[in-house]
């Protein structure tokens, strides 16, 4: 059954494009480690069979595995049969940024899409750059701002001219969706309240 | 609030037996569809105290990802309108409502920064008792206080929805979905005194369907509600005349024989020279009354029987054409005529195969009403199933909204207008 689990999986990863990396099985405790590389990035599955997971606390022991080889590689899987899959929290799973398989003797199916862990870094420096130039902007704004409250100040000592303009409302829908068009109930409940009074 | 922005924010929910429709006038064509359905999970699994404790009660799409492979799974995954009706105090399906109501608007909340709510309209079935409408009340003003997602509400009955949406303003709507149906007049406004509700529905086809397998030798494949449904899908038909069609049948069996094979397994199920009997699914649908009825029920098949549920009595064994026109003798005489030339057929229980080669006794439901109508003295009718029937009640919820004027204030008395919860 292991041997089916493997290829189900290495058959998964293979029709997304990824292939298995040299050295690609290592055992780590009970569970096997399949390596995959593809698409520029490096996946480390931490497959745990129903056999693994007999013991009391497995399961606990499975997924802090998995979550010890985050630093390993670039997206980080736990593969857990069915059953077990269905009754842990999915949440967790996302909150660690790892990624969920679930198989049975049918195939494999992505319940959680791992993530990109190196990329994510990077992501945060970007943000902090983007943080740097939204500070410089606000301040940019704020002078801007000045300069038109006194501009405002200045014009309040006119005495403006008003003219009324007709404003045509525009339709708030641009396509309105087959059941509204020509539908005489439109008209009928437009006129609710009116009726009675 | 404009009457702009409300036509903007109009948000649709209809709450079905098995799905919860739900999205705002945005979504075009189409809502958002999740199953009608919460899962409260165990949460003294042991599992659950290893890897963290779960939430409380869970809903819509990640259903699947926390469901135990438990025999207690029936009781922990609670479906809140069976029957269109809540009890009072029935808290847990009271809670799944308030859940995938939130989980419902939430999932649409815009990033629009002048976004103050949703004026939200929601349709329940017609029988709804008044109660119900106060509760719901409660769980979207509950939600506009956590959440400010509900600037105004209002409800209104599935049959009117159902009128809106195919643009009838005078009609009679007949629903009938799995455990009951609905006869609802409709000239621009509900007729609510003249709502008739039969305690009848396409659960009772199936207990019938049942009872023909273990008169058939599938005594063991008639304990499975799946397949029993699957079946009578599958091999009932609606008779022009019962008695003609059962005729015809014995005397040409191969012509009508009904054979079943059950996708994906080893399973097919022969009537044989019983092809007569799936006659009886249809006509029993329409009209339980018949005399060759009788024989199952003396064998024990539970009769449809008169039921007051909440405030609402349903009718038992009313075949559907009575029904009808006891509804619409409840209105004025100078509207009935309009009533019958518009009948709309809405629900899951209508929707019957008549085969091309068969159809000189079996027909679709359409047929099947126009001719129960005409046993009762009404000719002059139009009967149309209607299409789309998965959305309809959703459009409907959503052209009321962009209609009714935005300062049209909720009344008791007339159970209309727009109920808000903040000035």
């Amino acid at each position: 059954m292991n041997e089916d689990i493997n290829m189900l999986i290495e058959r998964f990863f293979l029709s997304r494009n990824y292939q298995p990396s040299p050295g690609d099985r290592l055992r780590l405790g009970e569970n096997l480690i399949l390596l995959f590389k593809g698409k520029g990035e490096r996946v480390i599955v931490s497959i745990a069979s129903e056999k693994d997971l007999a013991e009391r606390n497995s399961l606990l022991r499975a997924v802090v595995k998995a979550v010890s080889l985050k630093g390993r590689a670039d997206k980080v899987y736990i593969a857990l049969p069915r059953l077990y899959a269905s009754i842990l929290d999915s949440k967790i799973i996302r909150d660690e940024a790892l990624g969920l398989l679930i198989y049975d003797e049918r195939g494999v199916e992505e319940a959680v899409p791992a993530v990109n862990v190196s990329s994510k870094n990077a992501d945060i420096a970007e943000w902090i750059e983007e943080i740097k130039r939204l500070r410089r902007e606000m301040l940019r704004l704020e002078r801007k701002i000045e300069s038109l409250s006194s501009e405002i100040q200045r014009l309040k000592s006119i005495k403006p001219t008003i003219r009324e303009v007709e404003v045509k409302v525009e339709e708030t829908i641009q396509e309105v969706p087959s059941f509204l068009k020509d539908n005489p109930w439109i008209n009928i409940l437009s006129q609710r309240g009116k009726e009675i009074e | 609030m404009s009457e702009e922005y409300k036509k903007r924010y109009t948000f649709g929910a209809d709450y079905g037996t098995s799905d919860f429709k739900f999205g705002p006038i945005a979504c075009g064509e189409k809502p958002e569809i999740i199953e009608n359905r919460g899962y409260f999970p165990d949460k003294e699994s042991i599992m659950y105290r290893i890897v963290g404790t779960p939430k409380d009660i869970v809903v819509g799409k990640e259903i699947p990802l926390y469901l135990e492979a438990r025999e207690d799974l029936a009781s922990r995954l609670v479906y809140p309108m069976r029957n269109g009706i809540i009890k009072r105090d029935d808290e847990r399906a009271w809670r799944v409502v308030y859940e995938i109501t939130r989980y419902g608007l939430s999932s649409f909340r815009p990033a629009d920064p002048e976004f103050d709510g949703f004026y939200v309209v929601a349709s329940l079935s017609s029988v709804a008792p008044k109660y119900m409408y106060e509760k719901f009340f409660d769980i979207y003003r509950r939600i506009d206080e956590e959440e400010r997602l509900v600037r105004a509400a209002t409800i209104i009955p599935q049959p009117l929805s159902v009128a809106i949406a195919h643009k009838v303003p005078t009609c009679v709507v007949l629903e009938s979905g799995h455990g009951n149906t609905q006869v609802c007049p409709i000239s621009r406004y509900p007729i609510r005194s003249a709502i008739l509700a039969i305690n009848r529905g396409g659960g009772d086809a199936n207990a019938l369907t049942a009872e023909i397998l273990k008169d058939c030798g599938y005594g063991d494949l008639a304990r499975e509600e799946a397949l029993v449904r699957m079946v009578k899908e599958n091999i009932g038909l609606v008779p022009l005349d019962l008695d003609k069609a059962v005729k015809v049948a014995r005397d040409e069996p191969e012509r009508f024989r009904a054979k079943f094979k059950v996708k994906g397994t080893r399973i097919t199920i022969d009537l044989a020279e019983n092809s007569w009997m799936r006659f009886l699914i249809g006509e029993y649908v329409f009209n339980p009354k018949h005399e060759i009825f009788q024989s199952y029920f003396r064998r024990g098949m539970p009769r449809p029987k008169d039921v007051k549920v909440g405030d609402v009595y349903f009718r038992g064994m009313a075949d559907f054409g009575e029904a009808i026109v006891e509804s619409v003798e409840l209105c004025p005489i100078e509207l009935q005529p309009h009533l019958y030339r518009r009948i709309l057929l809405s629900g899951g229980n209508f929707a019957w195969k008549a085969p091309e080669k068969l159809r000189d006794v079996a027909i679709d439901s359409a047929t099947k009403m126009e001719r129960l109508l005409e046993k009762q003295g009404i000719s002059d009718v139009k009967v149309t199933m209607i299409e789309d029937p998965q959305f309809s009640v959703w459009k409907g919820c959503i052209v009321y909204g962009y209609a009714v004027p935005e300062d049209y204030g909720w009344s008791w008395e007339r159970m209309e207008g727009w109920l808000k919860f903040r000035e």
